[in-house]
């Protein structure tokens, strides 16, 4: 076909997922070389904790600043620190009405945008005309540096969980966008004919056809998508001063408390295995047909 | 054989016999867009209700043929005329050769696509009820044996099974022009005998114009009224034969008869001789490629 606006440029611009390079997420073992895989994959987590903690107060290696527990702190003191954030105690906040706003914003804005962005995705990959017209468009705004929007973003809806929603948004959009798009169209020319001559029309093959490759497609960028969605409500938050996780790590600078910063990081990085662990379910249930046929 | 008398077509009124849609191909050209020629000069006169048989070398353009009936492609040169009949029925289905099958929907959703489009829902108001419809799409599922997998989704049938799935999908928009493009070559020798019957019955039961495209004569002598051989490309007619085993066949015994084996013979040598011809024709060309 003629036109193939957006596949050429948009591995290199933007991280389209292959779906079908993720495939299950897994490598396929028989459960004796996974209980290995497991058991060496706990064995370095170990390792890696006891060197952070324990490296540190070797003879005078603490005199270099990289291994200087007031800059890399220590495992045991982050989870001090996280143990004092989760309940509330010895001075720290709890972590509840930080995390709070930070997580909602990103599920809102990441569902939204996985919704908006996945139709804009799925209308431009159906319509060639559409996507050969927004294509350059399309290209040139994922090129803009969303953080350099936050401050209008902050003037236009103000400093709460709204502005939130919208950074989320603009950085997910695209990726969803990117993905769906790349879905409807590996649609092959036999398959169209094939539902066409059966009476299909343009609107039965957007539909029933390339929606389902556009979802799979989509619902595969979400691991990518999750984290574009913390990381951009976060950075807003650190740049705004928007009360959420961002604050926090925001606070845990000025006070030089890098325990505090570890302990937010960790309670983000749970809360999108989280996320990811629910799209994953979501996935599988809807994506059977896909999962299978790999 | 399950009878499916309540699609047939009306019957003409001297013959008493469905009229059919009918094709007609007068001095066709089509080049691909590469530049590529494929079909040239190309006669095709296929009767309402005939079938009729599309073997020639590998890529001599048959299944350009197929897509320039089913409107997918335009000829450069000639008319192509398709008539349809009278029946209201949808016009045309075509069996692709290569995997059609839609992986979310299960055998019975895709064996009923057609039906879950507004045009094919259309068609269902105009005649039959929905029961009588599923009531025949049940049948065709039990023809082919892929009863018990009605919910079953693709990944979970044989390639063989998929094909099946693919074929009935057709077969189920009931049709007037069915195009096969090789559709039963994944399918073992026992089995697509008894589809070949199956799908023969249901073809002369609703006088359905078929044009199939194999690579296997003896699918197209028992399956055929006429069987045409193609030269190479771009291709055009080589030679036409009559098959002359009547509307009421018996394909398990069809294969025994002397007869049959005389006609396999015959459009064997024919196909010989342009396989050749088709080798040649590909050296000459390397040939010229070569001395550029
Ligand atoms: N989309 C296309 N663009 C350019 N050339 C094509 C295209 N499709 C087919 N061709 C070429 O046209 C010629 C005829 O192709 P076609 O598929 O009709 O052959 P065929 O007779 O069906 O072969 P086979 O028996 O192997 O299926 C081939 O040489 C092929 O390379
Ligand atoms: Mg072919």
């Amino acid at each position: 076909m003629a036109t193939n606006t957006f596949s050429e440029a948009s591995p290199k611009e933007f991280p389209v997922v292959n779906p079908s390079a993720t495939g299950t997420g897994r490598i396929r073992m028989n459960s004796r070389s996974r209980v290995v895989v497991t058991a060496t994959q706990a064995l370095v987590a170990v390792v890696v904790l006891l060197a952070w903690e324990f490296v540190p107060q070797i003879g005078s290696l603490s005199q270099w600043k990289l291994l200087d527990p007031y800059f890399i702190s220590s495992p045991s003191r982050v989870g001090a620190t996280l143990m004092n954030l989760l309940l509330g105690r010895e001075g720290v906040p709890a972590v509840w009405g930080y995390l709070g706003p930070t997580f909602l914003a990103s599920i809102i804005g990441l569902v939204i945008a996985m919704i908006v962005g996945g139709l804009m995705g799925l209308l431009l990959g159906s319509f060639e005309f559409a996507g050969a017209v927004f294509r350059p468009f399309v290209v040139a705004l994922n090129a803009v540096p969303r953080i350099a929007l936050i401050p209008i973003v902050v003037v236009l809806f103000g400093s709460g969980l709204q502005s939130s929603v919208v950074i989320a948004f603009m950085v997910v959009f695209f990726v969803a966008l990117f993905n769906a798009y790349e879905g409807a169209r590996t649609v092959e020319a036999h398959v169209r004919h094939n539902v066409r001559l059966l009476g299909a029309s343009g609107w039965d093959l957007m539909w029933r056809v390339r929606f389902p490759y556009s979802l799979a497609w989509t619902l595969s960028s979400l691991p990518v998508a999750v984290s574009f969605a913390i990381v951009s409500v976060v950075t807003g938050e650190i740049l705004t001063g928007v009360s959420g996780m961002g604050l926090l790590i925001t606070a845990a600078t000025n006070a030089a408390d890098t325990s505090m910063t570890f302990a937010v990081i960790i309670v983000l990085s749970v809360c999108a295995l989280l996320m990811l662990w629910i799209a994953d379910a979501f996935k599988r249930r809807v994506l059977h047909w896909w999962i299978q046929s790999e | 054989m399950t009878h499916l008398s309540e699609f047939s077509t009306r019957p003409d009124s001297e013959t008493g016999r469905a009229a059919g849609a009918s094709i007609e191909f007068r001095n066709v050209g089509y080049r691909y867009p590469s530049g590529l020629h494929a079909i040239d000069g190309l006669d095709l006169s296929i009767a309402g209700g005939q079938s009729i048989g599309i073997v020639g070398p590998s890529g001599c353009g048959k299944s350009t043929v197929l897509s320039l009936i089913a409107g997918l492609r335009e000829a450069q040169a000639g008319d192509i005329l398709v008539r349809p009949d009278q029946s209201g029925r949808h016009l045309l289905s075509m069996v692709f050769q290569k995997d059609t099958v839609l992986p979310w929907l299960t055998v019975e959703q895709n064996v009923k696509l057609h039906y879950s489009f507004k045009k094919g829902s259309g068609e269902r108001r105009r005649g039959l009820s929905r029961r009588a419809i599923d009531q025949r799409i049940r049948e065709l599922i039990a023809m082919v044996h892929l009863e018990g997998f009605e919910k079953a989704y693709p990944y979970q049938l044989s390639g063989g099974m998929r094909r099946r799935v693919a074929v009935l999908t057709s077969v189920a928009a009931f049709p007037q022009i069915l195009l096969l493009d090789e559709p039963f070559s994944a399918i073992d020798e026992p089995s697509r005998v008894a589809i070949h019957q199956d799908v023969f019955d249901i073809v002369r039961e609703l006088g359905i114009t078929t044009v199939l495209v194999t690579h296997d004569l003896a699918e197209a002598a028992s399956m055929c009224d006429q069987v045409y051989i193609m030269g190479p490309r771009p291709t055009s007619v080589f030679s036409k034969h009559e098959i002359p085993f009547g509307p009421e066949r018996d394909m398990m015994t069809l294969r025994e008869s002397a007869d049959f084996l005389d006609l396999y013979s015959r459009l064997w040598r024919d196909l010989h001789l342009q396989i050749d011809a088709s080798h040649e024709s590909e050296s000459t060309r390397d040939d010229a490629e070569g001395s550029h």
